[in-house]
Formats: C-alpha cells, structure tokens, sequence
C-alpha cells in the first residue's frame, strides 16, 4: 500500500499551523442568529483564544482555547472550540473557507438535555 | 364551470402556483464585499432595484483599483416555493468575454459562481469561479 502524504507522521511534526491571518474579530452573517453574534480570535504566547459574544442575553459567552486544525487539501485553517455556561454545553467546529469561517454549533441544554445544531457564516472585520 | 389551466411539468419543482405579484429582490439588493480581500474575482458587487428589475454591477479585481463591469439586467429566481428572490443569474459580454455570473443567497451570505469564457482568440481556458460576499 503506498504511502499517504496525510499519513506521514513527520510532516505532522513539522507542521506548524499560523493562525495569523483569522485572528481579529468576525461578525455573523445572519443579524437574527440565537447563537453567537460575534466573536474574536486572539493569540496569547502559543494560545489562540477565543471570545465569543452571544446575540441574545447573556452576550458575553467569555473566552475559550481553541484547538487549531489545518486542512491540508486547501490549506485553509480550521478550529474547534467548546463552551460550558450555565444552562448549555457548546461545540462549536469551524472552518475557513475564502475569507469566510463557518461554523457549525451542537449546543446541548443542561436543564432538559434539547439540543440544537446550526451551522453560521462570519466574516471578518478588516 | 372553473377551467384550470394545465401548465407543463418535468419535474416536481415545476409544480406552482401561478402568481402576478412581483419577487421580492430585498434579499439580494445591497453593497456585497468578497469576503476574500485578495481575491482575483470580483472584489465587490453592488445590486439595486431599479423600476422593479434587479440590476446588477460588478467590480473586478484589479491593482490599483477595481475595474467597474458597468451595470447589467440579472434575472431574479425564488427560494423554493416562496416570493423571496435568493438567486440571480446575469451575464456580461465584454469584448469576447464571456461571462455567465451564477448566485444563491444564503444566511446573508451571497455565493457567486462564475462561468468564464475567452471568445476573443487568445486561447485562455474558460474556468470557474466560486466567491462569498457579504453586505
């Protein structure tokens, strides 16, 4: 069996993923969103954190590491994040695609376990 | 007695409705930015609603300045079953150029996909395009 170049265990190690260019702040494309109206992402020594801000009460969702992804395919960044607040658990796996980020959200309810999946576009701020 | 007018259908979108009332362009019209700042495509659009039409106007990339495409008619077209326009189609025919400009709003997010064609002599390959813009 050949080798696959996206098995190849040294090319991981030496893959360094620059998250340079999706940091700053990104805005929902939907202005009715339930869910995240915008967010920012920021890096602290080697941490790349995000700050999210809901569109409905309480806006601030405070801030969260981010574990960083890249697509080799298209060498376009991704991420996935969680968030624990009061009353809902958030998953949120994203991915850059020419500019835009999209995220999709599989939110789970503490109080009645509902859960609720979207799928969100954002741009950047420039 | 009622007649009903029997229209010709080919597959199960074909069946609707048949209504005088214009679309509604105004998820479409606005200023939309690529969401892309160094795209090699159209970096802005711009759709107004003038007399009822839809009329569109593009801007491609260029250094130092965008190259203004002048304003076409495009074709509005429904989302699904609604009278809300969520696409268009428009096409520009600059010098041998040919330009056929596919797009579906979705979320707010315009997706425009264009069909490009060198009918000018200068054996260019046609190709596609696919860009994302916002308002």
């Amino acid at each position: 069996m050949d080798r696959n170049e996206f098995d190849d265990d040294q090319s991981k190690k030496d893959t360094v993923i620059d998250f340079t260019r999706v940091l700053g702040t990104w805005i929902n494309s939907n202005t009715k969103t339930r869910w995240i109206g915008k967010f920012t992402l920021t890096k602290h020594d080697e941490q790349i954190i995000m700050h999210a801000y809901g569109a409905q009460s309480p806006e601030d969702w405070g801030e969260s590491e981010v574990t960083p992804f890249v697509d080799h395919m298209n060498k376009e960044n991704a991420f996935s994040a969680r968030y624990d607040r009061d009353s809902v658990e958030s998953f949120l796996a994203a991915n850059m695609n020419k500019g835009l980020c999209i995220i999709a959200g599989f939110h789970k309810f503490k109080d009645d376990k509902q859960t609720d999946f979207c799928r969100e576009f954002y741009y950047r701020l420039e | 007695m009622k007649q009903i007018t029997q229209y010709t259908c080919h597959m199960k979108a074909d069946q609707r409705r048949s209504v005088k009332e214009p679309l509604d362009l105004s998820p479409l019209v606005g200023d939309w930015v690529n969401t892309k700042p160094d795209s090699s495509y159209l970096v802005r659009v711009v759709l107004t609603e003038q007399d009822g039409r839809l009329v569109f106007q593009g801007y491609g990339a260029n250094e130092p300045d965008p190259i203004d495409w002048g304003e076409v008619e495009a074709v509005p077209y429904a989302g699904g079953t609604s009278l809300m326009a969520r696409g268009f189609h428009a096409f520009y025919n600059h010098e041998g150029i040919e330009r056929h400009l596919v797009a579906n709003e979705k979320q707010e997010i315009l997706v425009i996909q264009s069909y490009t064609r060198y009918l000018d002599g200068s054996d260019r390959t046609s190709h596609i395009g696919r860009e994302f813009y916002h308002r």
